[in-house]
């Protein structure tokens, strides 16, 4: 099923949670609302849910409009970042309660007698049938009878998928589904919840404020900060063509380099005593001469050599972290160079492949890889972005 | 001995201390309802009940009207109860998951019913009770028992479920579970310790109430048994004994309906719902 927001605002009193958010996802989309804390994507997942109110704005679902109707009649299903079992039912139960509420009467809702309604319904061949089925499929058949508290926590978040898979909805919610697991048992979930997707053909809407599970699971990850979309776009896009410097520096580990550069022709100075890169076309029709600009290098296009034959501009290493597959250095440009970006001192990071052996002090010299650059405006932090990105996420912003 | 060892003597002892005035009334009155009237005044009394003389009990169950004192009373407690968590359970509800205008104030409002004593409030329910025919019914009790014991419950109640997840409550939501029977069967399941609690609380309150009863009940045969007992005390005679028999049996199904609840009054049910 498709989703559309439209102009979708969150109020709590005067704070916006949610300001003004449009976004369409297709059939089998894998949204990912990416932010950090407060950035309102757990509150827009809960409005799409029907879990929120929605202040202003409509939200579709498959073409019908939902906002005003209870979650239940949406067709979703939700997985709460802390699973949000039922303590008191086995796990049987668990997952059977969706079908068992879609059964129950009015009156089979009663206290006391109201069970021996609800044990006959779990008990019936259909329901039974789709009970083990869905637990079978997620390895969790042989736990059927057991009791949550039981569980261990990578098999009490495989019961909440089961408990949102068994209603065969048509559209799955997912709220930091992942952050209470250890790291391996993350790695493993994710994988699972990307087959999963896989399997089911069916739209993902996915929050979290991890971006390796967003640049992994994504096919459309959409970027939030203080309520407003700062992104929407794949994860490529995201990631190469950030549009405003806080995707840059949000995207990315560690995040991109930004250097302040004044456009000297057709070519930009960064800095005082900095080097002097070459500048896109398509930024020098969007800036006059004289411009001061931002410039965003990430990691890997800032190419270090060791030594000092004065082919790029000297630096020295003040930090080393080997990650094994990659080394991240830190970098101190020299002392004709005086870095200027931001409030506090900005340290600059390379990525090289391997294990380096460089160590802090060493010298170092710094090329950039300059048909990789991003440019942004200093007031804005709009990114000048060419104009084949403008369009790809303009387009998935206003269907 | 070692300071271990001091301490759980000391401890022990302490126990069996309070253990023994608590149970000691109780004890006296078995003794005091076995024993021959003749032989209640004596400078040296049986210490020790004596099972071979049990008069007193046939002449409590025989000679009055002590069972129906007690299915009076039965029905006065068992009614107090479900009245009570009716109407705190709705009351606990709201207060613990809606936001609404005097919220805080309402809370503190409950509790300052609780500094009013029962006696003071006499005359005017009395009043009420007299407009609206509520004079001489077990009915009347069972309300104004609960109105004394749904302040307190409310805050028990709403203690307990704000200590259930409210993700439990809007999963159930998403699973299509009705607002009322995710209450019943999602957030009373969690909360039974409290619920039973809060029965346990009502029951006995209600069992035990006696100016409310003295005062709007005039026929003999609706007094429930805490008044019947006391009008045993006559002008010129007053059979301990057969007090002592009848309040025992008054004790008797407190005791069985505590033991009973106390299995639920037993926390940690919400274990393993979310990640602890």
């Amino acid at each position: 099923m498709t989703i559309t927001l439209t102009g979708v605002t969150k109020q709590f009193g005067a704070f916006k949670a949610v300001d003004n958010v449009s976004l369409s996802a297709g059939e089998r989309d894998f949204v990912v609302l990416l932010g950090p804390s407060g950035s309102g994507k757990s509150t827009l997942l809960r409005m799409i849910a029907g879990l929120e109110d929605v202040s202003s704005g409509t939200i579709e679902i498959g073409g019908r409009r939902v906002d005003q109707m209870e979650p239940v009649e949406r067709n979703i299903a939700f997985v709460f970042q802390t699973y949000a079992l039922y303590p008191h039912m086995t796990v049987r139960r668990n997952i059977a309660f969706p079908l068992i509420m879609q059964r129950a009467r009015g009156w089979h809702h009663l206290p006391f007698i109201g069970s021996i309604f609800k044990r006959r319904i779990e008990r019936m061949p259909e329901v039974r049938e789709r009970v083990e089925s869905v637990a079978r499929s997620i390895g969790l058949d042989e736990m059927l009878e057991r009791h949550p508290r039981t569980l261990s926590g990578g098999q009490r978040q495989r019961v909440a998928v089961g408990r949102a898979l068994v209603r065969n909805p048509t559209i799955f919610l997912m709220d930091e589904p992942l952050s209470n697991l250890d790291a391996q048992l993350r790695v493993e979930m994710r994988a699972q919840i990307t087959r999963l997707f896989g399997q089911l053909g069916k739209t993902f809407v996915y929050v979290t404020h991890d971006q390796v599970e967003a640049m992994t699971m994504a096919t459309l990850v959409v970027v939030l900060d203080h309520g407003q979309v700062q992104q929407i776009g794949t994860p490529r896009e995201i990631y190469e063509h950030p549009a405003n410097e806080f995707v840059a520096r949000f995207i990315g580990n560690p995040p991109m380099n930004i250097f302040v550069g004044r456009r000297r022709g057709d070519r930009i100075a960064i800095d005082d005593g900095g080097p002097v890169l070459a500048l896109p076309e398509h930024v020098r029709r969007q800036t006059a001469d004289g411009a001061v600009l931002h410039v965003g290098a990430r990691p890997e296009d800032v190419l270090v050599t060791p030594g000092s034959s004065g082919a790029g501009t000297a630096a020295t290493v003040s930090a080393i972290e080997r990650l094994g597959p990659e080394t991240l250095v830190g970098i101190v440009f020299g002392e004709n160079w005086q870095r200027r970006y931001g409030e506090t001192s900005v340290e600059d990071f390379a990525r090289l492949g391997g294990y380096s052996t460089l160590k802090p002090g060493d010298r170092i010299e710094v090329r950039f890889n300059e048909d990789r650059l991003s440019f942004f405006s200093p007031e804005t932090g709009q990114s000048y972005s060419a104009p084949a990105t403008i369009q790809s996420a303009t387009a998935e912003a206003l269907p | 001995m070692t300071g271990r060892r001091v301490g759980g003597v000391a401890r022990t002892v302490a126990i069996v201390v309070m253990v023994g005035l608590t149970i000691f009334p109780i004890y006296w009155m078995l003794v005091t309802a076995t024993t021959d009237t003749s032989r209640l005044f004596l400078d040296a009394p049986d210490l020790l009940p004596n099972f071979g003389h049990l008069a007193a009990f046939a002449a409590a169950l025989d000679d009055t009207a002590l069972l129906l004192w007690l299915l009076n009373s039965a029905i006065i407690a068992v009614g107090t109860t479900v009245l009570t968590i009716a109407t705190a359970w709705f009351a606990a509800y709201a207060l613990s998951r809606y936001r609404f205008r005097g919220r805080g104030a309402f809370g503190l409002a409950l509790f300052a019913t609780q500094f009013l004593p029962e006696v003071f409030l006499l005359v005017p329910i009395y009043g009420l009770f007299l407009t609206f025919g509520l004079l001489n019914r077990l009915e009347g009790l069972m309300i104004v028992n609960a109105a004394f014991v749904v302040p307190v419950a409310t805050w028990l109640l709403k203690t307990a479920i704000d200590a259930v997840p409210r993700e439990i409550e809007e999963a159930a939501r998403v699973d299509g579970a009705p607002r009322l029977a995710i209450q019943i069967s999602i957030v009373a399941p969690l909360v039974l310790p409290s619920l039973a609690a809060v029965s346990v609380i009502a029951f006995f309150h209600a069992w035990d109430e006696f100016v409310f009863a003295l005062t709007f009940i005039s026929k003999a045969d609706l007094r429930p048994a805490s008044v019947g007992i006391a009008s045993f005390v006559g002008e010129l005679t007053t059979p301990l004994d057969v007090i002592m028999a009848a309040s025992l049996i008054y004790v008797l199904p407190t005791l069985i309906f505590a033991v009973f609840a106390q299995r639920y009054v037993i926390g940690g049910l919400v274990a393993g719902s979310v990640k602890g």
